[in-house]
């Protein structure tokens, strides 16, 4: 009984201390504010664009990994109605050599994770940047705010 | 019994392994405002007074201009005129002809408005662009000045405001 003690005790610290360790990294960067501001007809007729605005940070030491991105939130004001996908993300470099699967063309998110890249293990960080998109729905678009979140998750393989 | 456990071991560590992500997530925002779009095309027309009827009845220019609106908002559109009375082109023109002598309606519309200098709505719409119904449309104008005035060319500026309900 003592040794399973034991035995548990360490596996449990050593699979929390996984998060927090030299071998896995996760990191979001915002290098603009992630703010649209809509106030000319153009603004609403044609897809906005942050250039660069997010970079992924990513390493996984001992095992390949796959970043996702989803939305967990959107909101809106409220007699707007959603017709598909407003927010994208586009890839646009990234300094890896270890990368596949990489998505290329805009990613239109959803509530459901979708897969933006896989990383090959290495002990090195790599960071991808992305430009984020606000596809309009044209004078659809109810004046007033509409807000958003994206989760980003590494996922070993 | 140690075997037992090692096998435990092995499948909650084999659990743990599978479960092994990491999140990170950013937050954003859009602000949309009011917007709206006008724009007016034609209006070139100089509608000439050739006949005794055109003196007795007036002149309509059918079609004379064609109105697009654009809002995200539901719309109102509204004329008056810049002055109270037409300019004269040509010397000797009268200063004193009403822009009254002025009407307009859109071609759907049964009546002509008189222009005034104050401003009166000539349409209201729905949100949406050009393609919603309702949004595009063309306007009639009347000029009937009677034989008050003195022949010549006048001029008189319209104002169109687009404005949000």
């Amino acid at each position: 009984m003592r040794s399973l003690f034991l035995a548990l005790s360490g596996m449990f610290i050593c699979c929390t201390s996984l998060a927090q360790n030299d071998d896995n990294f996760l990191q979001v960067n915002t290098n603009t504010t992630l703010s649209f501001i809509m106030d000319e007809p153009s603004d609403i007729e044609t897809t906005q664009t942050l250039q660069n605005a997010i970079s992924v940070q990513v390493r996984s030491k001992k095992d390949d990994c796959s970043i996702s991105a989803k939305l967990t939130s959107f909101s809106y004001p409220t007699s707007y109605v959603p017709s598909s996908s407003m927010i994208a993300l586009d890839w646009v470099s990234d300094n890896s050599n270890k990368d596949y699967n990489l998505n290329t063309g805009p990613i239109s998110l959803t509530t459901m994770d979708q897969t933006i890249f896989s990383q090959k293990k290495h002990p090195h960080t790599f960071t991808y940047n992305y430009n984020l998109l606000f596809y309009p729905s044209g004078y659809n678009m109810v004046p007033g705010n509409y807000n958003f979140t994206i989760l980003f998750t590494m996922t070993q393989l | 019994m140690r075997f037992l456990f090692t096998i435990l071991l092995f499948f909650v560590a084999v659990s743990a392994k599978a479960q092994n992500s990491f999140s990170a997530s950013v937050s954003g925002s859009a602000t949309v405002y009011a917007i709206q779009s006008l724009t007016i095309t034609g209006g070139s027309l100089i509608p000439n007074f050739t006949s005794l009827d055109h003196y007795l009845n007036g002149v309509t220019a059918e079609d004379y201009l064609s109105i697009g609106v654009k809002s995200n908002k539901s719309w109102t559109l509204s004329i008056n005129a810049q002055n109270a009375f037409f300019s004269p082109m040509s010397s000797g023109g009268s200063t004193n002809m009403p822009c009254s002598v002025l009407s307009i309606k859109t071609s759907m519309m049964g009546n002509f408005l008189s222009v005034s200098t104050t401003a009166q709505t000539l349409k209201t719409g729905n949100k949406g662009n050009l393609t919603t119904p309702g949004n595009s449309f063309d306007v009639d104008i009347k000029y009937n000045p009677g034989f008050s005035y003195k022949g010549g060319i006048y001029t008189l500026g319209l104002v169109y405001t687009l404005s949000q309900q």
